[in-house]
């Protein structure tokens, strides 16, 4: 599980906004991308996100 | 259902901030290792170039890249890496730094087969100044390399950056302190091995760069992290009065420079004290005396 004081300090790589844990993902909803979440750490990777 | 995630041996921690253009030099010499057994985290720490696109250009399954939404320093970069690392051994990198092949493999191997009470490997490395390569640590110092290297490690970080440690070491002892703009890595080596031992591999395995911009450039923060780590540390400085001497007349010098001509007067004034018959200090102390009167 990614802790909550882990995702108050993230940013979309993207356009620097925050972003929310939801399912097992990260979701920018900005950019409408979903960051995977491999072992517990997320992979904030534009080509590896997924469109929401 | 209990689905177990097998851990990788190696979380190596790798801290960048607007690297675009060499971030990928460090990259691929780390996935290049002949160890492969790793997680690769890279903590940007909020960089504005194109790092993220060339991070993802490594199209890796081993890195893991996250994103923090400020800019706040290669030590606390690094310390959000070591809460999330899943690793049983612990390996930093530096964006501007090349590891060569066998860094990995080599450090791991000695980890693995030593008793627990070792809890730090490092190597040599060269450091590379304007195309020249030089070995470091300096091999005429002398000074030993391994086991209880605690004592020498105050006359200077011969460590660098790039160890391989266990993770129970930091879970016992804590991360970097974030307090601290610059030295970092010296102050948690200087905690880890009043605890644990230490071991040496005499071959360089990493090629360090050193860019104008890095920050230990920076002679304010350099002093002002130096005067920490001296208070943190004073009782063990204080059985070598000489030493101390020594890092009081480079904070004299360094606030000197920075025109704290109050602070420069009173290390210069503390060298002399614990080196009285030292000519370059009393030259110094009478030269500021000289400048402060004029």
């Amino acid at each position: 599980m990614i802790s909550k004081e882990l995702l108050e300090i993230l940013a979309c790589p993207v356009c620097k906004q925050s972003v929310e844990l939801k399912q097992d993902k990260l979701i920018c909803q900005q950019c409408k991308l979903a960051f995977p979440i491999k072992d517990d750490i997320p992979v904030m990777l534009k080509e590896q996100a997924l469109p929401i | 259902m209990n689905v177990e995630i097998k851990a990788p041996k190696v979380s190596i921690v790798l801290p960048t901030y607007n690297r675009a253009g060499l971030i990928s030099r460090a990259v691929k010499s780390i996935l290049e290792q002949t160890y492969s057994d790793f997680e690769l985290i890279v903590i940007d720490d909020c960089s504005t170039d194109a790092t993220a696109p060339i991070i993802s250009g490594f199209n890796d399954p081993r890195i893991k890249y996250i994103f923090l939404s400020k800019h706040n320093g290669a030590a606390f970069a690094r310390n959000e890496g070591l809460k999330i690392a899943f690793g049983e051994f612990i390996a930093f990198a530096d964006s501007d730094d090349v590891w060569l092949k066998e860094k990995l493999e080599k450090q791991v191997k000695v980890l693995k087969n030593a008793p627990d009470d070792l809890g730090v490997v490092y190597s040599a490395v060269w450091k590379v100044q304007s195309k020249r390569k030089v070995f470091f640590p300096d091999r005429s110092l002398g000074l030993k390399r391994s086991g209880d290297i605690y004592k020498n490690l105050l006359f200077g970080n011969f460590l660098t950056i790039h160890v391989l440690l266990r993770s129970t070491c930091l879970r016992r002892l804590g991360m970097f302190d974030e307090k601290l703009p610059c030295l970092q890595d010296w102050e948690l080596w200087l905690r880890l091995a009043k605890k644990y031992k230490v071991f040496y591999i005499n071959q360089p395995l990493v090629l360090v760069y050193r860019t104008p911009d890095a920050i230990s450039e920076k002679s304010n923060d350099f002093n002002e992290a130096l005067e920490r780590i001296i208070k943190k540390f004073s009782k063990e400085f204080l059985l070598y009065p000489k030493l101390l001497a020594k890092y009081y007349y480079i904070l004299g010098r360094g606030f000197y420079k920075n025109n704290n001509k109050a602070k420069s007067r009173k290390y210069l004034e503390m060298a002399l004290d614990l080196s009285p018959f030292d000519l370059k200090y009393m030259f110094y102390v009478w030269l500021i005396g000289f400048v402060n009167k004029r």
